[in-house]
């Protein structure tokens, strides 16, 4: 009896745990984690073997993963040594459906990215001497503009010992794992100085998580519940930063506080970057 | 002197200095008295039996010798008789009487044995086709197990397992003639990995320190036997001064004897310090010739192991290539004494190049030492080998799997043998050209006897032409050497000089360098991180493994794949001058005579050449980008070519596309020359009457 009504259980929680996909389909959030403007040369354009002498097309293929459209897209083949390997036309603007240079990211009408081809025509010249092969490397570097969103909902409260204040609690710091793009706030920390004319600061850590480099960062808009917000890059004391790779970089926003009593609002920051990624591939030059 | 009158005298030494270890001076000293004998298994009594052991074994082995040098082409019974068995044997005996020095220090003897055996191997036997030299290498292959064996005591009879390595070895090389199939050399090393597993397991891991141990003669028996100048030879690597040292100047295995000595050879003060004197001295040795890390070409070592006759082949090409310079340890020596203690590595090289400098201007130039004309060519061909000094690096370029090559082979077997036979001496040129230039060959023979005198020869072949043409991939032609007319060979030993000199061979080399204009020091290494190393493979000269070949170098740095741009119009940016330095190496066992031309394609540089005409040599004519060397037999091996900064670029390589970043490279050199080949055959022509009676 005790076992039939454990199986009858079993069986009824087993039950209730499927559910159809088609009733409760969840909506993606686009803008969560780190996504990036991918590069895939096309299986066998250029083969793995090419005859000395001959003329082929290497096709690139260029997908916006992330949530945001990227602008500037240029893709360039970069490192063929010319007596080998020679690109007709090495530097080409990527041609999206919104125009040249333009690839529009994912979003709930377009969850798959844009994506495009870009063909290369080339040609292998002769061997060295007698080789019978030469190994040959070279990378496809695309290079973009794009922006990225972060918005939270952060707890203000000028009155942090008052105990008497029910509102929202601060949360000093939070980590995130990304805004669907490259480059994103990876932390942030909120510290408040109370009293009259007290201040919030918000101190964010931006971050590069994707596998090219950035080479520079423009803080455009910066917003504390619809009012803004003055924020800049402590290296460079403006809202914009620039240099060879950032990798990390630390982002101070400020904000006067005009009320005494705590209350939860959105802060939102919107960057934008120069963002620069690129792809080995290797192939043959055969007899 | 031929190689068995080599033996004779190698024999004779190794006899008499037995006698001496084993006579009078030994017994005179306190070294090996009294109860130091009769306490070691080496000494007195027992210690008797065991040498009586290594005599008798050691007079078989050099039996063995004779019988396998009579077996070996070429090799004259007649002289075996002279090389006594016991001889060789009682220079065992002797050494181990004279080495035979304690009790406790029992440990020593082996080691001796290695020292002073290894020693006399190296002073007599090193190098060469010599089947002695062999022989003793194998012995001290067993002597220097059984040094490590006792080294070994505390693994008690575990210690045995070190002679498994040493046994997988001889069979590897000797009975699979180092067969270095991948097949082949998987089942093998499995086959031993299951050995030493089964050991393993069996004693509890005690038996695999002996075993690794093993492996130490194993390896030393390979660098003996010229390890080294085989994979120099095969794969043509750059001979330099650290490996002439490896190659001519390290006894090998009186290294290990030395290393393997213990902290106290005898209970006798005086001995201790004596050895300890002489360790430190031969410690002293090493450290001078070898004056920084391993080899690196060694890294180039792919899976190939050459027999013993091809190893010693080898080895002789390449002593053949080092010229006659000072022996490294004794050019230090005389930098030390002359107070040059700063730069010693500075003063060695120094001191080489005079003596080199000092060879050229009396033995090929011809004048006299001390004459005005001799100081003259002296500042001249230091002026010339400046560029030498920072000479490029370069590396064998692999993708050339055939390279183009030359074999000269003497049909020994058709050799005329008496005096009276009016036969031939057929010679045999082989040559390799796998991409088919036109080689024009023009052979010489010459006879030598043994006093020295050379007779002409006279070439016949099957064409009338004495310079053959061939654009063949494979090219063989046989010559009929004669005695020019009037010349009659007596009966004696010779030796038969052919020589071949091949025209308008040529050679291209390259390397690959990546322009990125001008640009900041983190972004110069973000770039040679993530894009040029990926790129740029060719940073240090490749040169084809062919008879001669340009090595260049094309930057700011040795082997810097980065060029960057210095604008001088902009101030206050660092001026980052480039500079081009090349010269010619001669790869092979021959020499070269001529270089028609060389050429650096610079692929727009501009170079700076701010010399004038006048300072042309005579053996030289052009500058750093373009020249020839008419003259060029007057180089012992290398050729310089002058160095020269470039002065312009073209626009692309000064300021790069900003998509692209940085453009790479790749510059060609060329070289076409002439190059004379030689080779030796010895031979004996002996009366009639002599083999009749």
């Amino acid at each position: 009896m005790r076992t039939g009504t454990i199986l009858l259980l079993l069986v009824f929680f087993l039950v209730s745990c499927s559910s159809d996909p088609q009733q409760y389909q969840e909506v993606e959030n686009y803008k969560v984690g780190t996504k990036e403007v991918a590069l895939t040369f096309v299986q066998d354009s250029p083969p793995k073997e090419v005859y000395q002498k001959s003329n082929f097309k290497v096709a690139v293929e260029v997908e916006n993963l992330a949530a945001y459209q990227v602008e500037d897209v240029t893709l360039s083949l970069v490192g063929a040594l010319d007596q080998y390997l020679q690109f007709h036309d090495p530097i080409q603007e990527v041609e999206g459906i919104e125009g040249s240079g333009i690839l529009k990211g994912r979003s709930l009408t377009n969850p798959q990215g844009e994506k495009a081809v870009v063909y290369f025509d080339a040609s292998a010249k002769e061997l060295f001497l007698n080789a019978d092969e030469q190994s040959l490397s070279f990378l496809a570097k695309v290079s973009y503009k794009s922006t990225v969103e972060f918005s939270e909902t952060v707890c203000i409260n000028p009155n942090l010992y008052d105990v008497y204040d029910s509102g929202c609690d601060v949360e000093r710091k939070n980590s995130y794992s990304g805004q669907g793009a490259p480059v994103g706030v990876a932390s942030m920390e909120e510290i408040i100085a109370p009293g009259t004319g007290g201040k919030v600061e918000f101190r964010l850590k931006v971050k590069n998580k994707g596998s090219g480099r950035v080479k520079s960062i423009d803080l455009t808009t910066a917003k504390l519940g619809g009012k803004e917000m003055r924020c800049t890059f402590p290296s460079t004391g403006t809202p914009h930063l620039e240099a060879v790779d950032i990798d990390e970089a630390a982002v101070v926003c400020e904000a006067l506080l005009d009320t005494h009593s705590s209350y939860a609002t959105s802060l939102f920051l919107d960057f934008a970057y120069d963002y620069v990624a690129s792809e080995k591939h290797s192939l043959k030059i055969i007899k | 002197m031929g190689i068995f009158d080599k033996l004779k005298s190698g024999a004779a030494k190794v006899g008499s200095g037995i006698k001496w270890g084993a006579g009078k001076t030994w017994s005179g000293t306190k070294w090996g008295a009294g109860k130091t004998w009769s306490g070691t298994k080496w000494g007195a009594g027992k210690t008797w039996s065991g040498t009586k052991w290594g005599a008798t074994k050691t007079g078989e082995g050099a039996s063995w010798l004779a019988r396998k040098n009579i077996a070996s082409p070429g090799a004259n019974q007649n002289y075996f008789p002279s090389i006594s068995p016991k001889a060789v044997g009682g220079a065992v005996v002797g050494a181990a009487a004279a080495t035979a020095v304690g009790t406790k220090k029992a440990l020593a003897v082996p080691s001796f044995f290695l020292l002073i055996l290894g020693f006399i191997k190296f002073l007599f036997f090193n190098g060469g086709n010599s089947s002695i030299g062999l022989l003793l290498s194998i012995c001290l292959f067993c002597i220097a197990g059984y040094a490590l064996a006792q080294k070994l005591e505390r693994y008690g009879r575990f210690k045995l397992n070190l002679f498994l390595p040493m046994i997988y070895f001889v069979v590897w090389y000797f009975m699979f003639k180092g067969n270095y199939d991948p097949e082949f050399l998987a089942y093998f090393i499995a086959s031993l990995a299951a050995i030493t597993l089964a050991i393993a397991l069996f004693t509890k891991g005690k038996g695999v320190f002996p075993e690794i141990v093993g492996f130490i003669p194993a390896i030393f028996l390979f660098l003996d036997i010229g390890m080294l100048p085989f994979l120099v030879d095969k794969y043509g690597l750059a001979v330099t001064p650290i490996m002439e040292g490896l190659l001519i100047w390290m006894p090998w295995w009186s290294l290990l004897g030395l290393l393997t000595l213990p902290e106290e050879v005898s209970d006798n003060y005086v001995a201790n310090a004596l050895i300890g004197i002489f360790r430190i001295l031969g410690y002293l040795y090493i450290i001078f010739v070898f004056v920084s890390p391993w080899v690196p070409e060694l890294a180039y070592t792919e899976a190939l192991v050459p027999g013993p006759e091809e190893i010693s082949q080898a080895q002789q090409n390449i002593e053949q290539r080092i010229p006659t310079v000072q022996n490294p340890a004794i050019a230090r020596f005389a930098c030390l004494f002359s107070g040059e203690i700063t730069d010693v590595e500075g003063c060695v090289k120094r001191k080489q190049t005079e003596k080199e400098i000092e060879l050229f201007c009396t033995e090929v130039e011809g004048l006299k030492k001390g004459s005005p004309a001799f100081d003259e060519c002296q500042i001249q061909e230091q002026e010339r080998r400046k560029g030498l000094g920072a000479a490029a690096e370069g590396t064998i370029d692999q993708t050339i799997k055939i390279p183009t090559s030359a074999k000269i082979i003497f049909h020994k077997d058709s050799f005329p043998q008496l005096t009276g036979d009016v036969l031939p001496f057929p010679i045999e040129l082989q040559i390799t050209n796998p991409r088919r230039l036109p080689i024009s060959i023009q052979p010489e023979c010459f006879f030598q006897n043994s006093g020295g005198e050379i007779f002409n020869g006279k070439l016949e072949t099957g064409s009338q032409d004495k310079v053959i043409t061939s654009s063949e991939e494979t090219f063989s032609n046989y010559w009929l050497c004669y005695p020019e007319q009037g010349v009659t060979l007596t009966a004696g030993r010779y030796t038969l000089l052919f020589k071949a000199t091949l025209g308008d061979l040529t050679s291209q080399s390259r390397l690959q360098r990546a322009f990125v204009g001008s640009i900041s020091r983190e972004e110069k290494e973000r770039l040679i991180k993530e894009e040029i190393s990926k790129v740029i493979t060719i940073t240090e000269t490749q040169v084809p493994a062919e008879f001669a070949g340009i090595y260049f170098d094309i930057g700011h740095l040795d082997a810097d794949p980065i060029i960057e741009y210095s604008d001088p119009s902009v101030e206050n940016q660092p001026d980052k001058p480039v500079i081009l330095k090349s010269y010619i190496k001669n790869m092979g066992s021959g020499k070269i005579i001529n270089v028609k031309n060389y050429e650096i394609d610079l692929q727009g540089l501009t170079p700076k050449i701010d010399y004038l005409q006048s300072d042309v040599g005579r053996t030289w004519q052009g500058d750093c980008r373009q020249g020839s060397v008419p003259n060029a037999y007057s180089y012992k091996r290398d050729i310089p070519i002058p160095t020269c900064f470039i002065a312009d670029f073209p626009e692309e390589l000064k300021n790069p596309d900003d998509d692209l970043e940085w453009v790479s490279k790749e510059f060609r050199a060329s070289l076409k020359y002439d190059y004379l080949l030689e080779a030796k055959q010895g031979f004996e022509l002996i009366e009639l009457q002599d083999v009749v009676g």
